[in-house]
């Protein structure tokens, strides 16, 4: 694993060869492994290490970007070299900021405290360690005549970012993770956790939850597509939600391609929505600053169903502070939620929390005050429909059961949706505990469990 | 470059458009979004290691199970589909000399006037459907992942008659013609799909009588290609390329190729996208 110690190293030589006005480097990669298994058996083994160092350089307003993962003097000097011949052909840009220095990078964030993210028992797990886990996972699907397959993955990664007017920031983490899924003749079951810290995953429980899903769900009936009362499991509400958090970037407002246009300030979602961007939350990860090397703020999203604000890199709150919609977004500032420069995108809020509820309420619960609906264990293929209703389309998958008089006994032929994620969000009856939750559609996120009435299901397929 | 005063002149028309219409109707799809209805609704179903159920955590596995190889009527009898990596197919996107394992680039029948005929397989893999060498698809995206079964170029062949995208127009009493997408999704065994289009226009007594926005459909995979009852012949035949497919775990994302002629779909689900949401 690259140092930080290394890296100062690999930033002074590039500063030295560099001719540009500014210079700045950012530093990304570190070590993966994951083992794959299928059909009750492990069929791949996959393990590398890689790191890369990107160079930005400025002349008069021009900038750009070259990589290498070569750190010998002359591949530096090479990059440095790309870096500014692409820089000097570029037009300049308008809306370019100096470059930050360490005190701007701090972006009045002493009351952000990130937990450290680095565990050492998450970093050294083996591949005899991974296959044992699998052993188990599969184990479990003999045991009740099942077949399983998923992923058992770690990994321990760097972020850095120095800079010439003095900035330097440093981020390590780790990440352990387990996917399974439980296959029966006609029906199957998913489960899905990651943590920072091993120690927090018990693949064990996840693979009998799968399996009792699986089992669960057989001989799935049809019933008719049309509005039902939802409770969608964790990883459900992450993946569908997730396709709104683009829209919370004030370079998307600019470009007028944000739902929120002319909606920040109103009540959007129910009065029980209060979700905040929380790179500190104990339950989250990542690095505490963004592409500039910018210190990420706590920020809040949206409260009590009102959309309050958005998050914005450097020079996005510049533009927006000259823009006409300046009067209509809430505050406008820095929070550190900036992509890498140069990029079309601006920034997005990665660190999402939904508040607790008032009454947290368990799935189980949930469920039992449910007279007639659909449990949703996982959601497949969402994509979006129409950008500024904010409907999705997508399909249910791995656990999907009919609700009658407060019991999921029964499996169901999965569902494809259309759903406004706006009225989703005002049907919300009931919520858990959140969690860290990780799906495939989305990024992680710190989300409860939901019931959501009227649920909108299109039409059913055929298992 | 000829087409952009175009494009931007429908951008702009779009925004007093009337809202497609939701029904049943017979569909016209222009080769660009066929070509995406192709990779989903037959490129993936016919992975031979999905049929396996190696990829069953993540992209899921298939309706076409073994027993359906040279049994299931997969579309109407004009369906020809082929899975061809070799440079006489054109410049696509799946195609390529060898594969990542050496093997020869080659062209598969998929499906041979409407009968499901071959699966896309590895040298792993192609025991399990009684060949004797595989079907030379096994790519990886670099040099830090395993090769896995990737699309090359599949294609549906254009029709042997002589028909224009604007003869078959002519030729359609009450339909909606579709072009370009905007929104896909299918589900993880690959049945039923939903696919939204930029723009529409409804056809009637051969006529485009009206501009109409946020076109939609739907269907069932065999239901659909079953429906087929018209296809564009090699002058309207365009490979076209799908350069994000992804698969796999770790994810890998690689480019795939798709020729299309425009073709029509009788008796359609469409709008229901907006239904009700």
């Amino acid at each position: 694993m690259l140092s930080r110690e290394q890296a100062s190293d690999i930033f002074d030589r590039i500063k030295r060869s560099s001719s540009a006005d500014e210079t700045e480097v950012l530093f990304s990669g570190g070590r993966f492994a994951l083992t794959r298994f299928a059909n009750n058996t492990i069929h791949q083994n996959v393990e590398d290490e890689n790191h890369t160092v990107s160079v930005r350089t400025v002349f008069g307003g021009r900038t750009a970007r070259a990589f290498t993962n070569k750190f010998d003097d002359d591949s530096l000097q090479r990059v440095v070299r790309a870096s500014e011949a692409l820089a000097k052909v570029q037009h300049p840009d308008p809306d370019l900021l100096p470059m930050p220095d360490a005190h701007e990078a701090m972006n009045r964030t002493d009351d952000v405290r990130v937990p450290t993210r680095h565990f050492e028992q998450t970093a050294s797990i083996s591949p005899q360690l991974r296959a044992n886990g699998v052993r188990k996972i599969v184990d479990v699907a003999k045991k009740h005549n099942l077949t399983t397959a998923g992923i058992y993955s770690n990994a321990e990664s760097v972020e850095g970012i120095f800079n010439s007017r003095g900035l330097s920031n440093w981020h390590t983490q780790t990440l352990a993770e387990v996917s399974i899924t439980m296959l029966a003749a006609d029906s199957s079951g998913w489960q899905k956790a990651n943590s920072p810290n091993v120690t927090n995953l018990d693949p064990l429980a996840l693979a009998e939850l799968a399996a009792s899903k699986a089992i669960g769900s057989v001989h799935p009936t049809e019933i008719p597509a049309g509005k039902y009362t939802v409770i969608l499991e964790p990883a459900a509400v992450l993946d569908i939600v997730g396709f709104m958090f683009w829209d919370f970037s004030g370079m998307a407002i600019l470009d007028q391609r944000s739902f929120l246009a002319n909606r920040i300030g109103s009540q959007l979602f129910g009065e029980n929505i209060t979700i905040w961007d929380d790179v500190a939350h104990p339950l989250q990860t990542g690095s505490p600053f963004d592409g500039e090397g910018m210190h990420r703020r706590r920020v809040p999203l949206v409260e009590n169903g009102v959309v309050k604000r958005v998050v914005y890199a450097r020079s996005t709150a510049e533009r927006m502070k000259r823009s006409e919609f300046k009067d209509k977004v809430g505050p406008i500032q820095a929070t550190g939620h900036g992509f890498a420069l140069p990029n079309e995108m601006g920034e997005m809020p990665v660190n999402i929390v939904f508040a607790a509820p008032h009454n947290p309420q368990t799935l189980a619960a949930m469920i039992a005050s449910t007279e007639r609906g659909v449990l949703v264990t996982r959601l497949w293929y969402i994509r979006e429909v129409d950008p500024y209703e904010k409907i999705v389309t997508g399909m249910t998958r791995d656990g999907t059961f009919l609700i009658e008089n407060g019991e999921a006994r029964q499996g169901v032929r999965n569902f494809r949706f259309n759903q406004s994620l706006i009225h989703m969000l005002s049907n919300v009856e009931a919520m858990s505990a959140p969690i860290r939750s990780s799906g495939e559609e989305s990024f992680d996120m710190v989300v409860p469990a939901m019931k959501v009435h009227d649920f909108n299901f299109t039409e059913v397929t055929k298992f | 470059m000829q087409n952009a005063r175009r494009i931007a002149e429908e951008a702009v028309a779009l925004h007093k458009a009337d809202q497609c219409p939701e029904g049943t109707f017979d569909l016209i799809l222009d080769s660009s979004q066929l070509g995406l209805q192709i990779h989903e609704s037959i490129g993936h179903p016919i992975e031979l290691d999905r049929v396996l159920g190696m990829e069953a955590n993540f992209a899921g596995t298939s309706f076409l199970t073994l027993d359906k190889l040279r049994t299931l009527r997969y579309g109407s009898e004009i369906v020809n589909v082929v899975a061809d990596a070799r440079q006489e197919h054109g410049p696509g996107l799946g195609t390529f000399a060898y594969d990542d394992e050496g093997v020869p680039a080659q062209c598969t029948p998929i499906i041979t006037n409407g009968l499901f005929t071959g699966y896309l397989s590895s040298r792993e893999t192609a025991h399990t459907i009684g060949e004797n060498r595989s079907g030379g698809t096994l790519r990886a995206e670099s040099w830090n992942r395993l090769p896995m079964i990737r699309m090359t170029n599949i294609s549906l062949l254009p029709g042997e008659t002589p028909l224009t995208l604007e003869q078959l127009v002519a030729s359609t009493d009450h339909g909606i013609l579709m072009q370009t997408n905007r929104s896909w999704s299918i589900d993880d065994k690959r049945y039923n799909f939903q696919f939204g289009c930029e723009i529409g226009w409804e056809i009637k007594h051969g006529k485009r009588v009206r501009m109409v926005k946020n076109p939609s459909y739907s269907g069932i995979t065999t239901e659909f290609w079953n429906a087929l009852d018209a296809i564009c012949s090699r002058d309207e035949w365009t490979l076209w390329g799908t350069p994000n497919c992804g698969k796999g775990q770790p994810q890998q994302v690689m480019g795939t190729g798709h020729g299309a002629a425009p073709s029509r779909f009788r008796k359609i689900k469409v709008g229901s996208a907006y239904k009700g949401s």
